[in-house]
């Protein structure tokens, strides 16, 4: 791990320790449920459904925060603000960010 | 429970929940949410507020509505930051909040709160459950209680359309007791008491009042016999503190007379029809149940009637009546009425009306009591006399003979025997005491002097006294055929009655040989037998020894007027 690390070490021993054996079950799920809520925001975004874009970007903010991926986790955090402020200026941006670091995130979580 | 849509997310709850010990069942939205609570009923609900199928909001809102009375912590799972998001959530029933990223440290020092929180609400509830089943029951047992009260203290004569009456109840017991009852001579009684204390404790004390009061009115008692009676069981059996002031009234419609006994209760009124004026009866008495009968003094104050009368008394719940502002009705209101010259049927109404006006909605803080007789025409006079059947256990004219051979003569003491049968006349249970000496003389007379053959001279000293009684011992012992026989005969005559009381002995007679027969029976018991035959000629009207001596018979009258 760089100093460019996207989770934080301490949370995933933390989660290493609690979950034993089923912690890979748990990148595993994380994975696809962020895979799932990813495909979603895209449609979302480009269709303006401000209500699916701040639901989704609620949920992944929530779990990434729950493995330490905090920088994912804020940039969840601001597009669910500009959902729920149904403001689309700078979503498609803000979105690609998103969508850059879970990928980040998920290269990471596969190495563990 | 723990329902949240991200399975991350849930697996990591559920993972730190078990750590600590926690049974788990997972949904993954709102609707599963909702069936695996009414399935699995779990003590603690964890809840996803942003979910497909019914949002975290709403699935709470159910499972609170599910929960019932059970307390069921519902804890939302988000890092909503915003106070109206909260808000919302505490609005549908959330009991807490727990933020991603989840600590174990936080999650278990919660579940600790509601764990302890849930006993305390199981604990209250349980409470709850044993005060309303407690409640229960004691509403249950003054029920029946105050169906066996209502038997005793029945309303007897308070149909009658001369008595109008007011009375309120603080609790299913009322402090204050109303009784009426006709006399088998056609007397109005009326008692109104008021027992110290309120409810239970306090009507208590009415079924020993109630019992006697209606016994003996209705066996035809006086006046004073039935409140020396009924102050006498009331001192035996009430607590001390507690007492009855009572106002106790003797109404004879045929002679126009009322008779007034008032102990402790605020001034009687007696309203003139004549003259709209009144009359105050004041209390010249301490309470019922408070003297011994040795200091109670039942002397009544009597008053003459005319129709259209009113005798009015309260308890002094009227007086002490208080309004919203606490301040009392008093007694110059009430004066303002009596003084105000109204129709003598319309006082009643006056005060009433008042007093409840003055007493508006706020709650009442003593009984209230007030009763109106009228004095009625005459034509409605016959009306409140004593159907035939009216008359128990009321003995008029009887005849009674009894008679002890040597077997009972030796064991047995007729005394206690006699006198009970005898108070069971009225005029002669007042003088029950008297009649007592004179039939425990008799009898001394017809076994000691009569059956034993003993002199009364032996007893001329104290040796002599000791004497007497080992020969009267020794007598009683050997005795073996005698007899004493005691003939009562009591007539009803014009206001009262006579007791003629016969004692005739088995022994040889007293013949005195020595001087020649006296003048008259009283010179002769005088004379010749000693103190007690004395005593008993003092008593009666007359007393006679007939031939040949052994058979002594008494005189005794009594009348209603005392």
């Amino acid at each position: 791990m760089g100093t460019n690390a996207k989770i934080d070490a301490a949370m995933m021993a933390q989660l290493r320790d609690l979950l034993g054996e089923r912690f890979g079950e748990l990148v595993q799920r994380y994975i696809e449920d962020g895979d799932r809520r990813i495909a979603l925001l895209r449609t979302a975004v480009a269709a303006q459904d401000f209500v699916v874009v701040h639901a989704e970007a609620h949920g992944l903010k929530g779990s990434s925060r729950n493995i330490g991926a905090n920088t994912l986790g804020d940039l969840c955090g601001a597009l669910e603000q500009l959902g729920k402020e149904l403001n689309s200026a700078g979503m498609p941006t803000l979105f690609a960010a998103v969508e850059q670091e879970f990928a980040a995130v998920c290269a990471e979580l596969k190495a563990y | 429970m723990v329902a949240e849509d991200s399975a991350a997310d849930r697996l990591i709850l559920q993972s730190m929940l078990q750590r600590s010990g926690h049974e788990v069942v997972l949904a993954e939205d709102g609707e599963s949410a909702i069936t695996a609570f009414s399935e699995c009923h779990p003590d603690l609900v964890f809840l996803d507020v942003i979910m497909p199928n019914v949002n975290g909001i709403e699935a709470a809102r159910r499972i609170k509505s599910l929960a019932g009375d059970e307390l069921v912590p519902v804890i939302f799972l988000t890092s909503l930051a915003d106070a109206e998001s909260l808000a919302t959530c505490l609005d549908a029933g959330g009991d807490d909040f727990l933020s991603k990223p989840y600590n174990q440290i936080v999650l278990d020092s919660k579940i600790k709160a509601f764990s302890r929180m849930r006993e305390m609400h199981k604990t209250v509830a349980h409470q709850k459950d044993q005060i309303a089943l407690h409640n229960k029951h004691l509403i249950q047992e003054q029920n029946v209680a105050k169906q066996v009260f209502d038997k005793i203290a029945h309303a007897g004569a308070l149909k009658l359309d001369i008595i109008r009456f007011y009375m309120s109840a603080l609790a299913v017991f009322n402090g204050d007791v109303l009784l009426a009852e006709v006399s088998p001579r056609g007397s109005l009684f009326v008692v109104l008491g008021d027992f110290t204390g309120h409810g239970l404790p306090a009507a208590i004390g009415s079924m020993p009042l109630a019992s006697t009061f209606y016994g003996m009115v209705g066996k035809g008692f006086s006046l004073a016999d039935i409140l020396r009676e009924i102050n006498q069981k009331l001192y035996q059996t009430l607590p001390v503190g507690l007492f009855c002031c009572a106002t106790c009234v003797d109404i004879n419609f045929k002679k126009n007379r009322i008779s007034v006994w008032n102990g402790g209760l605020p001034d009687n009124i007696l309203y003139r029809h004549k003259t709209r004026t009144y009359e105050r009866i004041r209390s010249t008495h301490l309470p019922l149940g408070v003297l011994s009968n040795r200091d109670f003094k039942a002397d009544a104050h009597i008053l003459h009637l005319e129709k259209g009368d009113h005798f009015l008394m309260w308890s002094d719940g009227i007086q002490e009546a208080r309004n919203r502002a606490g301040v009392m009705y008093g007694e110059d209101n009430i004066n303002a009425v009596l003084d105000s010259g109204l129709e003598p049927g319309a006082i009643y109404g006056q005060i009433l009306k008042n007093v409840q006006e003055h007493i508006g909605s706020t709650e009442k803080d003593d009984d209230i009591s007030l009763v109106d007789i009228t004095v009625p025409d005459e034509d409605k006079i016959h009306d409140l006399a004593p159907k035939s059947g009216m008359r128990n256990g009321y003995l008029e004219d009887w005849e009674l003979t009894l008679t002890l051979v040597a077997s009972s003569l030796k064991t047995f003491n007729p005394l206690s025997l006699l006198i009970h049968v005898i108070s069971e006349v009225p005029g002669l249970r007042q003088n029950s005491s008297v009649l007592y000496t004179v039939l425990s003389e008799l009898f001394n007379n017809a076994l000691e002097h009569g059956v034993l053959g003993l002199e009364s001279n032996i007893k001329s000293s104290p040796a002599g006294f000791a004497e007497y009684y080992r020969l009267r011992k020794e007598g009683l012992e050997a005795l073996t055929d005698a007899s004493v026989r005691f003939e009562f005969r009591h007539e009803t005559r014009e206001n009262g009655g006579m007791l003629t009381v016969t004692v005739v002995d088995s022994g040889k007679g007293f013949v005195p040989k020595e001087t020649p027969a006296p003048a008259t029976p009283e010179k002769a018991a005088a004379q010749y037998y000693g103190r007690g035959l004395t005593l008993v000629a003092s008593i009666c009207e007359s007393l006679q020894i007939l031939p040949p001596g052994n058979r002594v018979q008494v005189q005794f009258p009594w009348s209603y007027e005392e």
